[in-house]
């Protein structure tokens, strides 16, 4: 009896000791569903190619959750290695120094060379420093698009291959689906990231001071600006037309594209993968729309997530961040990752690698969201936004936009008062950095 | 003679009482009062004292001084509703002769469901694109999109907190019902007292104690308990139409990160329970009867 007692201990021990020769990485992500089966993919990948390290990649459900749950860790000194955080938490995660290892700091350290150059500009930049080194890996980046249904577009008279690509033309073509029958024209999933944020990239206009919070760290924001105004204004005459259907906030408003209400939303590119998945009509994708004028449009900025080391870990993790981090650098893995997900090629090596195999020529809407957002050379008010507090500006900025749509307030009202609440929150934020 | 022969031993018998209550509600209420003074980073690193800065904020904004207005609206209409229901309610159940146990355990029942739940429950029946009750509404010809409509969403609300807290409610008063002295009522009977009479003259006065106890345990409930029901129906939308100051904390604090405003946020919810419990204590126990 003794004896199978012993056994089993050693055994115990002996695989134990097994999985500690390796040297494990925490990986928090909130890529659910479809992206969580694509990403697990990688890293196992990853985690097959040598014997030094495990990545062990957690879903830590959504972005604001996993977050919390960061800080929370953090606090009882049991921080993950390596946390994707949403570009909503970019200005939080930057001005928390004490918290994070600088990515620039972790390639140099470890002599493997990463630059913020190989990354497009309007994405490298985004999660660079004022000195151009790069602070956080940018992971998966998307770019809002225009996804229509071709089946509806046939049905109501109008060119399947041809979307809208002004906004005026999108009301003429939602004008023809009403008579056509469709309950409405289109809705658009992240209101507030994409009518108010990428709009003003996609028209030039400046959203917040100092560079949109780029370029120093007590931006004002100042978005009531008089074609956004106008911009709000006609979507919520449009919501009265049934030209537009707001369909709730963050990703919500996909059940009414899905299920065929409306027959064109406006989403993030990273929303391709689910929807090519779930959707029964053939599906398409259009640039996002823009008012007509000079210079117009110029590129859109980008949502998404990047990847952020966490400080307080042992050399011997870190050596192996650095090396996933390389790995996930890759052109092959980038561009896997990329054509699976719908998420842009972070790097021009991985754009080109996939240009070059022809797969753009096989799928066109991929492309769509990368056209965007290098449509011309980053401005100083389209490279992005980072802002503190920025979930809870996100959350006063979508509440203006419904306080539009039921008509309780015009859009200068709305829009006024979001950003009179936004900057007390930006002062708090600046105060509490200091 | 005292009952306690060793003098620590009533002490140890309360410590566990004092030990919670220290370590749940003291211990966290002073840090919530202390963090209220400081602004403090996301991870903690940096604390400033900025003295009542995070005060100025909040009441300098809008939209806080909304959330405080309609979570009073809240309040009121939850306390008074709950009571009135379950008060008829207990009163009809009270005079059932056959099955009554039956039809005390069923009303009883929805205590036992968490507010979460009771959330979902009711999100799914009003949901404006597969909820029955939606169907329902939009066959008598009315719009009904709690997504986009504010006044909506909190009535809402106000029906899932009502039919949660009601059970607790008729659960008292059926009990009080019961201990009624039946010689009084026949009394009055007797004295020519119709149904009416006997109800406000008899009943109504030893009711008080538990009318009262349970207004301010509605009005508790409706301040604090609601959490749940907030983040699994509407998560203070459409346009912050049911933005009670107890999610506002929550979401301020655990999505926002805004730890400084959102402990001076409780403070104040805090101070406004303690100043209604108190108001209630000093006029509505007047008229209180306690036999």
């Amino acid at each position: 009896m003794l004896k199978y007692l012993l056994l089993i201990l050693s055994l115990c021990f002996a695989s134990a000791s097994a999985i500690q020769a390796k040297t494990r990485i925490v990986f928090w992500h909130s890529m659910g569903g479809q992206l969580g089966v694509i990403l697990n993919h990688l890293v196992k990948e990853f985690n097959d190619s040598q014997h030094q390290y495990v990545v062990d990649a957690i879903y830590k459900g959504q972005y604001a959750e996993s977050l919390t749950s960061t800080v929370a860790a953090f606090h009882a000194h049991k921080a993950p290695d390596l946390v994707q955080v949403f570009e909503v938490g970019t200005a939080t995660m930057l001005s928390s120094k004490a918290a994070i290892v600088p990515v620039y700091r972790l390639m140099k350290d470890n002599n493997i060379p990463l630059s913020s150059q190989q990354f497009f500009p309007a994405i490298g930049g985004y999660y660079s420093n004022t000195k151009g080194q790069l602070m956080a890996f940018p992971f998966n980046s998307s770019s809002p698009v225009l996804y229509y249904n071709k089946e509806a577009f046939r049905m109501a008279g109008l060119n399947p291959n041809k979307p809208p690509k002004t906004w005026p033309q999108l009301e003429a073509d939602s004008k023809q689906l009403l008579k056509a029958g469709y309950q409405c024209g289109f809705t658009t999933a992240w209101p507030s990231w994409i009518q108010l944020e990428v709009f003003s990239a996609w028209h030039n206009k400046p959203f917040a001071t100092q560079g949109n919070g780029l370029l120093g760290n007590n931006p004002r924001v100042k978005f009531n600006y008089p074609l956004l105004v106008k911009h709000i204004a006609t979507l919520g005459r449009w919501q009265k037309e049934h030209i537009f259907e707001y369909g709730g906030q963050e990703s919500n408003a996909i059940a009414l594209f899905e299920t065929g209400v409306c027959p064109m939303i406006t989403d993030s590119s990273g929303a391709l993968a689910s929807l090519s998945k779930t959707v029964k009509f053939p599906l398409a994708v259009g640039y996002l729309p823009y008012w007509p004028a000079d210079g117009v449009p110029q590129n859109t900025s980008i949502g998404g997530a990047a990847l952020w080391v966490m400080a307080g870990h042992s050399k011997h993790e870190y050596k192996g961040i650095a090396e996933f981090l390389q790995f996930l650098a890759k052109a092959k893995i980038q561009a896997y990752w990329s054509e699976k997900t719908g998420y842009l090629p972070v790097t021009m090596a991985a754009y080109n690698y996939i240009k070059n195999q022809g797969y753009y020529q096989r799928h066109p809407n991929q492309e769509i969201a990368i056209k965007e957002l290098n449509h011309k050379p980053p401005t100083r008010y389209s490279k992005g936004i980072r802002l503190g507090n920025y979930s809870l500006i996100r959350k006063i900025n979508s509440s203006a936009i419904e306080a539009v749509m039921s008509q309780q307030m015009t859009a200068k009202q709305a829009l006024d008062k979001a950003v009179k609440e936004d900057n007390l929150l930006l002062e708090q934020f600046h105060l509490s950095i200091q | 003679m005292p009952i306690f022969r060793n003098r620590y031993l009533p002490y140890f018998f309360i410590a566990p009482q004092i030990i919670v209550t220290l370590l749940f509600f003291i211990w966290p209420a002073l840090t919530a009062f202390r963090q209220s003074f400081f602004l403090q980073d996301a991870f903690g690193l940096k604390h400033h004292f900025i003295g009542l800065k995070n005060y100025y904020f909040l009441l300098a904004s809008g939209s806080y001084w909304h959330s405080i207005l309609i979570t009073l609206l809240f309040s009121a209409v939850v306390a008074v509703f709950t009571l009135g229901l379950a008060l008829f309610i207990a009163t009809l159940v009270n005079r059932v002769v056959r099955f009554s146990t039956g039809y005390r355990v069923l009303l009883i029942l929805p205590y036992a469901v968490a507010p979460a739940i009771a959330g979902i429950l009711w999100r799914f029946l009003f949901n404006p694109a597969i909820g029955i009750c939606s169907y329902v509404l939009s066959l008598l010809g009315y719009h009904w999109n709690y997504l986009l409509n504010g006044k909506q969403a909190f009535i809402l609300i106000c029906i899932a907190a009502i039919w949660q807290q009601f059970s607790y409610n008729f659960l008292f008063f059926v009990a009080s019902l019961q201990a009624i002295p039946k010689s009084l009522l026949e009394a009055a009977s007797i004295d020519g007292a119709n149904v009416w009479q006997r109800f406000w003259h008899v009943i109504w006065p030893l009711l008080s104690p538990t009318t009262f106890f349970l207004l301010v345990i509605n009005v508790i409930y409706a301040f604090f308990d609601t959490f749940g029901i907030v983040q699994t129906v509407t998560q203070g939308g459409p346009a912050n139409a049911t933005n009670l100051v107890v999610y506002k904390v929550y979401s301020d604090g655990f999505l926002g990160m805004n730890y400084g405003s959102s402990a001076a946020q409780s403070v104040i919810l805090m101070l406004i329970v303690i100043f209604l419990t108190v108001l209630q204590f000093r006029y509505a126990e007047k008229k209180v009867h306690y036999q």
